[in-house]
């Protein structure tokens, strides 16, 4: 009994050594496997470091030329959103500016707005917003919508007061109540924070898998397989091995974890909270589930070539069933099913609600608990697949 | 051996309907990813998202104000807590979207004029969301504030029609251009097709044209075409040219008719870009294989340029926001030429215009750079594959 732990203990570590130098005898795993993932990290960081897009071009038609009419303008340019870069007083002008992508909203003030206010009437602004892309519709709407509520709110303020009520109380009168509403964790809606704690977790599973892919379709390929890992041959021995080789994934995965989370947040400002403990704790069953989905795949990669074709087609999908650019609850009921066995699915989850919304690992065990469930139901299917193509070639050869 | 153009093409075509697996990767994958991309994003818009409320106040207004939120399309009152820190938790650990506390007295307050603050602490991690709560959330606030404002001001002797000059003295108009309900899964759909479909374009058109080399069978193609490398490269790829076309064509189908996309264009002018595209892409195949040394590194740089060219399109996040190098950096992914063209002539109908132009001529660069690549495939194949 405890002769067979220690053997099983030394073929854990036989695994773990022997994986290690498979991975650094193939100049395409390294590549596709450290430095790829490094350089998807540092470069992605750059590509949204700036968060937010500030003073986009609008047009303002102003057929009114009144004051308020050019308060409106006024204040539209002065949001942080927007910036009217053109003003006219042809709609015809506006539409052929924007025809020629020059400016991505038009906002129209039309004729007698100044003089229909003070008689009391509801003249409207009117703001054509481009929602061919969502966020210029954003920018544009958010900003139109800011600057119409303040001058509402002056308007009707200077109404209350000319009738003879104090200042204090025609603002207390405006509103029953005030709706404040404070954004957490990204306040200001930068667009690098939202991404990428999802993309480390997406780019580290679609380099790792496919790096792994091409380790398995190379021995595949030159029917090196079963020699490769004869050593595992013996009672448990594919037991204790897969868990070996999946350690020496862990140490690098880990690594290339511990550089997304600790070096590149920091280099480009995004945000980090949380406890670095628990953030590595969590990413234990992640990586695992990654490393025994990445041997599982092998029973699909006949070729090297095959597994760096398919990985990178999926890297997109999995990134939508993370739940960051569509909220899961939106997800037709089979697709939420679906979407946990892709280990990034909780993995991002779980990472995003440990590194950016500071909750404690006792908080999210339900998503701990299922990302160590989808873990063992990986290493249960890699047990199988290194069953498969150990056993079947050596008795085979025999 | 029969020899020419049409023998090479003939040859191809067996190969790809013989090939179980090639079929799979050229019709099969991109199908799946397309139902994929069209059932994920079924419901179009993002409706029910849940949020948690803390109501300390429990007064027949703030049950209004509740019933309120409720009844609004994009919230759901998921989970009704009894205190701060537990709510809290459920925005912190993913369950809810919000927290929206209304505070103690809340009722007394709103009666004596003394505006208290309804809290709407929302998570602006999930960019989509946060974006449809906090408007949502000021939408619900205006209403219920204008039905109380209304009430005080018919008391005090207004007509209802001479009310609404007090409460909002400027209206605004809004003109959703293009995608009048805000769409989302025909916005996403429009960009995550075409990505998913270029990829593949480009990863198989590498294969047809590297695995020649891999397995060493140049001089055999060489001898087919006459020694005519325009001959041998077009004879390979007219054949995957013509299913993409159809993928192609399939998934514009899809796009327009199916998913309703807005379609302010030539559906048959859209499918001509498409080929074009294809094209381009087979080009930058023909670029990447013949520069390279192995077949593997043809794969892992022609999947990675397809597979990081979705960032560079601009599109969920625009080129406005990124640095001016990153900018120009868009220009070297084909696929940001082609979304950016197809949005503008298909979804904003403009016909033509200059940056149309500029598109067109980026994407005719691709070409003209696959063909300054042939001669050197042309040596590849003369030397006979890789590594000889």
């Amino acid at each position: 009994m405890f002769k067979n732990l220690i053997a099983g203990l030394a073929l854990i570590f036989e695994g773990a050594k022997r994986e290690v130098k498979l991975i650094f005898s193939d100049s395409a795993v390294i590549t596709s496997y450290i430095f790829s993932v490094l350089f998807v990290f540092f470069f992605y960081s750059y590509v949204y470091s700036n968060e937010v897009i500030e003073d986009l071009s609008i047009v303002v038609v102003d057929q009114d030329n009144s004051k308020l009419s050019q308060q409106v303008g006024r204040m539209l340019d002065a949001t942080a959103q927007v910036n009217v870069t053109y003003k006219t007083q042809s709609v015809d002008i506006a539409q052929q500016l924007y025809k020629e992508e020059k400016v991505h909203g038009i906002i129209i003030i039309p004729p007698d707005f100044g003089h229909d206010i003070q008689k009391g009437l509801t003249p409207s602004v009117s703001a054509y917003c481009d929602a061919a892309y969502m966020l210029y519709y954003k920018q544009t709407i958010g900003a139109v919508m800011r600057t119409m509520g303040t001058i509402n709110a002056q308007i009707e303020v200077n109404k209350t007061m000319s009738s003879g009520v104090p200042m204090k109380q025609a603002m207390a009168s405006r509103r029953p109540f005030n709706p404040v509403p404070v954004p957490l964790y990204n306040i200001n809606s930068g667009y690098g924070t939202f991404l990428l704690p999802v993309v480390f977790l997406i780019a580290l599973q679609t380099l790792q898998i496919s790096a792994m892919g091409v380790i398995g379709g190379t021995l595949r390929e030159g029917n090196l397989f079963a020699r490769t890992f004869s050593y595992a041959n013996r009672k448990y021995g594919i037991f204790f091995s897969t868990i070996g080789r999946s350690l020496a994934y862990l140490v690098f995965s880990m690594f290339l974890m511990m550089i997304a989370t600790l070096v590149v947040t920091r280099a480009f400002n995004f945000p980090l909270r949380g406890n670095l403990f628990e953030i590595i704790v969590f990413l234990i069953p992640f990586i695992l589930a990654v490393t025994f989905l990445g041997m599982t795949a092998v029973n699909f990669f006949r070729k090297r070539e095959e597994a760096l074709m398919i990985v990178t087609i999926f890297s997109l999908p999995t990134m939508l069933f993370s739940g960051a650019s569509w909220p899961m609850s939106s997800f037709p009921l089979w697709m939420q099913k679906l979407s946990v066995f892709v280990p990034t699915t909780l993995g991002a989850q779980g990472y995003v609600s440990l590194s950016q919304f500071g909750a404690s690992l006792y908080e999210i065990k339900d998503i701990f608990i299922q990302m160590w469930l989808v873990c063992i139901f990986y290493f249960i299917l890699a047990l199988w697949t290194n069953r498969r193509f150990i056993c079947k070639k050596t008795t085979n050869s025999i | 051996m029969k020899k020419g153009f049409v023998s090479i093409f003939k040859k191809e075509c067996v190969r790809i309907f013989s090939s179980p697996r090639l079929l799979l990767l050229m019709i099969g994958i991109p199908a799946l990813l397309f139902f994929f991309y069209s059932s994920l994003l079924s419901e179009n818009v993002a409706r029910n998202l849940p949020v948690t409320l803390l109501d300390l106040d429990k007064s027949s207004v703030s049950r209004q104000l509740v019933r309120m939120i409720d009844a609004n399309a994009t919230m759901d009152i998921a989970y009704e807590v009894t205190d701060e820190l537990e709510g809290q938790r459920t925005v912190r650990t993913g369950k809810s979207f919000a927290l929206i506390v209304i505070p103690k007295d809340f009722h007394k307050n709103v009666q004596n004029g003394l505006a208290p603050n309804v809290m709407c602490y929302f998570n602006g991690q999930y960019l989509l969301p946060a974006g449809l709560i906090q408007r949502d959330f000021q939408l619900i606030a205006g209403s219920f504030a204008a039905g109380a404002q209304i009430e005080i001001l018919k008391k005090k002797g207004m007509m209802p029609e001479q009310t609404k000059g007090v409460i909002t003295p400027i209206g605004t108009d809004s003109h959703t251009l293009f995608n009048p309900f805000l769409n989302y899964g025909a916005y996403l759909n429009l960009g995550f097709l075409p990505m998913a479909f270029q990829i593949v374009v480009m990863i198989v058109s590498i294969y047809a044209l590297g695995n020649v080399l891999k397995y060493k069978r140049g001089h055999e193609l060489l001898e087919q075409a006459n020694n005519k490398v325009f001959v041998a490269i077009v004879g390979k790829l007219l054949p995957y040219t013509i299913v993409f076309f159809i993928v192609g064509f399939f998934m514009n189908s899809l796009l327009f008719y199916k998913i309703q996309a807005p379609l302010n264009g030539s559906f048959a002018f859209i499918n001509l870009i498409t080929l074009s595209f294809i094209i381009v892409c087979q080009s930058m195949a023909l670029f990447v294989t013949s520069v390279v040394t192995s077949l593997r590194t043809a794969m892992t740089i022609g999947g990675g340029y397809t597979a990081l060219a979705f960032s560079f399109t601009g599109y969920t996040f625009p080129p406005e926001g990124m640095s001016n190098f990153v900018q120009e950096l868009n220009y070297i992914f084909p696929f940001h030429s082609y979304l950016r063209f197809v949005i503008s002539y298909a979804v904003r109908g403009i016909s033509f215009n200059g940056m149309q132009r500029t598109y067109l001529i980026v994407l005719s660069v691709f070409v003209v750079i696959g063909i300054i690549s042939a001669p050197i495939y042309y040596l590849r194949l003369k030397k006979g594959g890789y590594n000889v």
